[in-house]
């Protein structure tokens, strides 16, 4: 088996384990939601993490790690839901390494 | 998902898209596109700013938390220091691969090394898809006409139904 041969086998072993196809599809739906909305959602929820599962807001923090465990603990579909942080400032970008 | 491993295609073209990344801001461009890695058998739709002029890949920190368990950070090794605006970030590197979007829904998949953001050092800093892929191509953008494309020339590439 040569490398792409074997590379392929890996990807299609990931993508059928996680349903990947179908889990983009909710994912697109709730991404979505977020950025056609983004104005007013950042009025209710104004520098805060929001988790959007389709066209719900499933939760909001203003800490991404207690969100994430709470979505957890849920049981939610994390492969559906879309986190965004809801910043009224430039989030700043990383520049360089330091080793 | 049988995959296609035609040597005939070597050009590939990707759409992105322009979306503003906070409260009155510009609009920056983004690409949306999946991400495997390797190690830990994940795969998530992530949605990317596109950075072209920086050597990092990176994966939002929101996106690795959704994809990879708190304890599973502990496996991914002894992390770099990334310098940012304002402070510093920790990142470690894990292979993987992104798929890109086809316009006819085919999926057009490229072995990289992600740059992973540890979430507890900074939880507001985006994803950028840099040189690492990148370097295989060039990239369009247009904020004017809000154009985001992404040009790859690969040799034989993965491609795989959507």
């Amino acid at each position: 088996m040569n490398d792409l041969q074997e590379f392929a086998k890996l990807i299609k072993d990931i993508v059928t384990k996680n349903k990947l196809s179908e889990s983009s599809i909710v994912l697109s739906e709730s991404q979505d939601f977020i950025y056609s909305h983004r104005d007013e959602l950042i009025q209710q929820y104004p520098d805060q993490w929001i988790a959007v599962h389709k066209k719900d807001v499933v939760g909001h923090r203003k800490d991404l790690i207690s969100l994430v465990r709470e979505l957890r603990a849920s049981g939610a579909p994390l492969q559906h839901i879309a986190l965004e942080m809801l910043s009224r400032e430039e989030i700043p970008l990383a520049l360089k390494s330091i080793l | 998902m049988p995959s296609n491993l035609s040597s005939n295609e070597t050009k590939f073209q990707f759409q992105g898209f322009y979306q503003q990344g906070y409260l009155g801001g510009p609009e920056r461009p983004f690409i949306r596109v999946l991400v495997t890695l390797h190690r830990f058998r994940v795969s998530k739709q992530v949605d990317m700013i596109i950075d072209s002029g920086s050597d990092v890949t990176t994966l939002q920190p929101k996106d690795t938390l959704l994809m990879l368990e708190e304890s599973q950070f502990k496996q991914l090794g002894r992390p770099r220091r990334l310098q940012g605006i304002g402070g510093y970030v920790e990142s470690y590197t894990e292979e993987g691969a992104v798929g890109f979007s086809l316009p006819d829904k085919r999926i057009c998949w490229v072995p990289v090394v992600f740059d992973i953001t540890n979430p507890k050092s900074r939880s507001t800093l985006p994803s950028a898809l840099g040189n690492d892929v990148l370097q295989f191509g060039t990239t369009a953008l247009n904020a004017v006409h809000r154009i985001v494309k992404i040009e790859l020339w690969l040799k034989n590439p993965l491609i795989t139904p959507s």
